[in-house]
């Protein structure tokens, strides 16, 4: 049994691992990558690659969350699943209504911003679940 | 759904760290299976029957 749990630290803790080596790269590739795109001129090849570098260490990151998901056991699965749930619903909800907003004039915010949307909103949805099962 | 889990895991005085490192789960499946907030899969609760040497329905009561 305590295999078990001694292999699930293991997972958990390379998980965890990924995801933070994968958040300081994506904070790296985008500082790097905004202050390289000053002197490159706009729609160049080099400038999209650079522009599109950050997706690298979010793909990471997406891919260490799965893997800590696929481990965790069956409560943790259900509270993951309302919160990513919830996360998804509640930004399609609001950008749909910004996007109905912008038809009125609201001022057109750019696409990459529903990420970091997801991200917090699946935080307080993982905190909520987490309380709610306690 | 009511069990017995709680009454069975003091038996052994055992905390419910000790039955969620037995089962392979976390202490706070183990509470929030306790306090009914949760009802567990057929496969765990077919492991926490043959922890116990019980049949399913002698652990897991329909309320």
């Amino acid at each position: 049994m305590k295999k078990i749990g001694i292999a699930f630290r293991g997972i958990a803790f390379r998980s965890t691992l990924g995801v933070l080596v994968g958040l300081v790269a994506y904070f790296f590739f985008l500082a790097k990558g905004a202050w390289l795109l000053l002197d490159i001129p706009i729609g160049s090849a080099m400038g999209i690659l650079i522009a599109i570098s950050p997706v690298i260490p979010v793909a990471f990151v997406l891919r260490s969350v799965m893997q800590l998901l696929q481990h965790t056991d069956e409560l943790q699965q259900r509270i993951q699943l309302f919160a990513i749930g919830f996360s998804a619903t509640t930004t399609a909800l609001l950008t749909f209504a910004y996007g109905l907003l912008e038809w009125n004039g609201y001022p057109s915010l750019p696409a990459a911003l529903i990420l970091p949307l997801m991200v917090v909103l699946w935080i307080v949805g993982m905190v909520y679940f987490k309380w709610r099962f306690r | 759904m009511k069990n017995l889990l709680k009454d069975l895991r003091a038996e052994r005085d055992w905390s419910q760290a000790d039955l969620a490192e037995r089962l392979g789960v976390s202490r706070q499946t183990v509470n929030a299976i306790e306090t009914g907030k949760y009802d567990p899969s057929l496969p765990l609760a077919f492991k926490i029957a043959k922890l116990f040497g019980k049949k399913i329905e002698e652990i897991f009561l329909p309320e």
